[in-house]
């Protein structure tokens, strides 16, 4: 049998949205719990250096997470890391969400998911594709790496890369033009040690044994193919919604985004949204805590009309 | 509580060890700090093994003599020796089901 436990608030995902909304459900003298599926942080963990952040005008992205988990700490707010959430039910007064260690009930839920990277589809499964330069970029000093994507974290982390000792980068964009800000493209083109191709898609992965040989790409607008001999592939192609656990519950957008009032509130009573999985024109840190915060409030006040 | 070792005790540390997994990790990564996270919850569900750590970039040749390339890299002991290693990510079960294995 699993442990039951009761709070105030459950709050799903402990990435800036979530922490923030911890920090103001422990200031409301609410009994609040974050459940994250893997360690706190969310995106900003994988970000080498995030310099638009009010107090830090630079500042590594694990160690912004770092001080916000501490502060998050300060308030004893329990947060369960590497939880698998198994069953939710949002429906009823009282939301239950079950995880892989103790059962969750209370009668508020945040939801705050956020995203996660598009993969990239190739026929051939292959270990050197990955997904975070911070993370997987270092063995790669003196090789060659296929960058997938053409916006600003592509380049971004191209030119993060070369800093590792990268030797040369072929960065490829399906549609016909970079949309990193033109700054940052000049750094990279202008680097002598990348070349950039729009139009142009992975069709496949040559590997011998474990490891990467080469890609094979596409010019979709040509249909000509050629092969790129690289020793690994870095991928950002963006981001989609993480809903699996609610699609079936909440109403969400095509895209499946979650419609939010400006309280958080979604469809379902007591059930809030904050952070990236809300539909919203700009995603960044700042705008992830302002939710954080409007949701932890408004689970405050519909707790207290009750 | 994972132990930290470094390059000057490696061999002996690992020689010392019964039952055991060593994280290959790097400072500042998520996927080490996750798998860390995964370590602990592993030695809930299976109590008495040793849990060690090496930091690859303060300790590059043990990394290299270990082959682990990446961070972060588990390998489990037994006996006083490797005698599984796995790169990236893993849940507690895999773990568990990893350890179990060898
Ligand atoms: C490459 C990149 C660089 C960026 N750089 C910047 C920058 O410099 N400045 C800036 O302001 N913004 C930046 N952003 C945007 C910023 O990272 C996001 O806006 C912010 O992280 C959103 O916070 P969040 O808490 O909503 O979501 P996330 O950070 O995505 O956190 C969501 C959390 O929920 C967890 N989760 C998901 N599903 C479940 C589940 N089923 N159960 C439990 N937990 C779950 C996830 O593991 C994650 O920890 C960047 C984004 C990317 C991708």
């Amino acid at each position: 049998m699993k442990p039951v436990h009761h709070y105030d608030c459950i709050i799903l995902g402990g990435g800036p949205a979530g922490m923030t909304a911890g920090i103001y459900a422990a200031r409301a003298k609410l009994k609040a719990v974050v459940l994250e599926s893997n360690i706190t942080g969310g995106l900003v963990n994988s970000t080498y250096t995030v310099e638009n952040y009010p107090s830090y005008p630079s500042i590594h992205g694990m160690e912004l997470m770092q001080r916000m988990r501490e502060h998050l700490d300060s308030f004893e707010v329990p947060v369960e890391e590497v939880c698998e959430v198994e069953r939710l039910d949002l429906t009823g007064v009282v939301k239950v969400v079950e995880t892989d260690e103790a059962i969750y009930q209370a009668r508020a839920v945040i939801l705050a998911t956020g995203r996660k990277p598009v993969p990239l589809e190739t026929p051939t499964p292959c270990d050197q594709v990955h997904h975070c330069a911070i993370c997987d970029g270092a063995p790669y000093a003196g090789k060659r790496v296929l960058v997938c994507g053409g916006g600003n974290s592509a380049f971004d982390e191209s030119l993060y890369l070369l800093s590792l000792g990268v030797a040369h980068i072929t960065l490829i964009e399906i549609m016909p033009r970079f949309f990193a800000a033109a700054a940052t493209q000049e750094s990279l083109l202008g680097s002598g040690k990348a070349e950039g191709h729009t139009e142009t898609r992975v069709v496949d992965l040559e590997v011998a044994g474990d490891l990467l040989v080469a890609a094979i790409l596409e010019n979709v607008a040509t249909g000509k193919t050629w092969r790129e001999e690289v020793d690994g592939v870095f991928v950002f192609l963006g981001q989609r919604p993480s809903n699996e656990l609610f699609k079936d519950q909440v109403t969400l957008t095509e895209a499946g985004y979650v419609p939010a009032t400006s309280d958080m509130s979604t469809n379902l009573p007591g059930v809030f949204a904050a952070g990236d999985i809300v539909d919203k024109p700009f995603r960044q840190i700042t705008t992830a805590v302002a939710d954080g915060t409007v949701a932890a409030l408004s689970v405050e006040r519909f707790l207290r009309a009750r | 509580m994972i132990q930290e070792i470094a390059q000057d005790d490696y061999k002996e540390a690992i020689a010392a060890t019964q039952a055991g997994v060593l994280i290959v990790f790097k400072e500042l990564c998520p996927h080490c700090k996750n798998m860390e996270k995964v370590m602990e919850k592993f030695s809930a569900l299976l109590p008495g093994v040793a849990l060690l750590g090496l930091d690859i970039q303060k300790n590059p040749d043990a990394a290299a003599a270990l082959e682990a390339e990446r961070a972060p890299t588990l390998f489990v002991i037994k006996n006083g020796a490797v005698a599984q290693k796995k790169t990236g990510l893993m849940n507690p079960k895999e773990l568990l089901a990893l350890y179990k294995a060898c």
